[in-house]
């Protein structure tokens, strides 16, 4: 069982390897840092931007509103949040519809 | 003796040698930050994740075969790359809210204390960042990329980096599943009998609100939400659902959507005019044909999806002239592949190499007419290909030759 375990990670490890190596080798992409930047930077609006936000929410509901209504406020803002962010392309730049 | 006065130091104040043990975190009341529900939604991220790679790899494998594959690329079922493109586009959306809801459950171990016990705690929390990053990477950047609002610009270019970083993520991914396997197996195992602590932890959640049930089920409501807000693109009898696909496919001359129109191509009316030539070189006889001329031949009809690697596909019905029956005519060797020349201008994909296995496919045409009538000029006019099971982007449109390759 520990040797399956370890099999797998350092399976998994050599193909993130061999990602890290084809990002940094490939001629198209000129500029990889460029490519860690966008890496960095979702974790950064993550970590520090949504995630705090949501957090407050939830603190703040859980102050102030019954079990009932919590429920019905945490479903609505994954299902309303989720929505959002996936239509975000759509509602900023519009849909693609050439004719 | 004059007596000095000793100068005691103070003790530090007890609060603040525990601050710097330890500063104030945040803490995370709420019993679902737990190895269950990190392993439920966990395993639907993976499952997602796992889909889109390997779709992923089937769209980038028909658009760049290496050589020892190119031959043995399947032309059947002619909706394959409609179902896997499809596939691809539908689960990375829908891992959105999958990951968004697993990030939230295990947010508050970004608060461990002390942050790095060991090097393989490094290691793991490493690993970690590097799948966490290359995650959103990709979903962010697929999401964009079929709503065709390239935002990177020229910092990287879209298919070559998706693609690597894809290895990258599955690989940490992989690492990830290995390192937390005994967690996995734990959160997996049915509460009730042997997870004691985490059935009574349910129950207090469910108490103060927001049970497992009920967050697990919110989690799969919206990912069934951001699917079917979107998967009309290529599920078609659902595009009016769908109406935050990012491609209106309802929308199209001749019942078709035009990803690249002959303006954008730099294709004119002046170079599809009366003098335009099919050229067919390199086989015996070569050809040199007018569309008066491939009208007259055998037409045969044909019922294809055009399917894009931005997820999009809608189906039509073709009809032109066989290519095989062009490449007989032209002398053309049975094994041969051939490359085809478009009049387009400025696009990456003006000229498409095309294995001989699609060129000989009964079904694999040089058409001419679209869903009844003659192509329109931003379909391709006078003449486009259209075979099975092949990505959007070489189903080349304003074709001028076609040259047999020994």
């Amino acid at each position: 069982m520990k040797v399956l375990r370890w099999t797998t990670i350092l399976g998994g490890a050599a193909v993130a390897v061999y990602g890290a190596f084809g990002l940094l080798t490939a001629p198209e992409i000129r500029q990889p840092r460029q490519v860690g930047y966008w890496l960095l930077g979702g974790v950064v609006l993550h970590d520090l931007v949504l995630a705090p936000v949501v957090f407050v929410l939830c603190w703040a509901a859980t102050r102030r509103t019954t079990p009932r209504v919590r429920r019905i406020l945490a479903a609505a803002l994954l299902v309303a949040g989720a929505t959002t962010l996936v239509a975000a392309p759509v509602l900023l730049h519009g849909r693609v519809a050439t004719r | 003796m004059r007596r000095f006065p000793v100068r005691v130091r103070k003790p530090i104040p007890e609060n603040l040698t525990s601050f710097l043990r330890q500063p104030p975190l945040p803490r995370f009341r709420s019993r679902l930050h737990d190895e269950r529900t990190a392993s439920l939604i966990g395993t639907a991220l993976g499952a997602a994740f796992a889909t889109a790679f390997l779709t992923g790899l089937v769209s980038h494998v028909l658009q760049h075969p290496p050589s020892w594959l190119a031959h043995h690329l399947p032309t059947r079922p002619s909706w394959g790359y409609r179902l896997t493109q499809g596939l691809h586009v539908a689960s990375g959306i829908a891992a959105i809210p999958l990951l968004l809801a697993k990030l939230w459950t295990v947010y508050p171990k970004l608060f461990e204390w002390p942050p790095l016990k060991s090097v393989l705690h490094a290691l793991e929390r490493l690993s970690i960042l590097v799948l966490f990053s290359g995650a959103v990477f990709e979903l962010v950047t697929g999401l964009l990329n079929s709503a065709q609002w390239y935002v990177w610009g020229a910092q990287f270019p879209f298919v070559q980096t998706h693609y690597w970083v894809a290895w990258i993520t599955v690989g940490a991914l992989v690492v990830h599943v290995g390192v937390k396997a005994p967690a996995i197996a734990r959160g997996l195992r049915s509460p009730k009998k042997e997870l004691v602590e985490a059935y009574r932890a349910d129950l207090e959640a469910q108490r103060r609100g927001v049970s497992r049930r009920a967050f697990i089920t919110t989690t799969a409501v919206a990912a069934g939400a951001v699917t079917v807000a979107t998967v009309g693109e290529s599920v078609t009898p659902l595009a009016t659902v769908s109406v935050l696909s990012p491609r209106d496919v309802t929308v199209g001359e001749q019942r078709l959507p035009v990803n690249r129109t002959a303006a954008q191509a730099g294709v004119t009316r002046a170079v599809t005019g009366a003098d335009w030539r099919l050229r067919v070189t390199g086989g015996a006889r070569p050809l040199s044909l007018s569309l008066d001329d491939l009208a007259a031949l055998a037409q045969t009809s044909a019922a294809l999806p055009i399917a894009c690697v931005e997820g999009w596909s809608v189906g039509a019905h073709w009809q032109g002239v066989r290519i095989g029956d062009l490449l007989d005519l032209a002398g053309a060797p049975h094994d041969a592949d051939i490359r085809v020349t478009s009049l387009e201008k400025n696009g990456a994909y003006a000229v498409m190499v095309m294995e001989r296995q699609y060129a000989r496919d009964p079904s694999a045409l040089l058409a001419l007419r679209l869903n009844g009538q003659p192509l329109t000029l931003d379909h391709g006019y006078p003449a486009r290909i259209i075979v099975p099971n092949r990505p959007g982007v070489l189903q080349t449109k304003w074709v001028q030759q076609m040259a047999v390759i020994a």
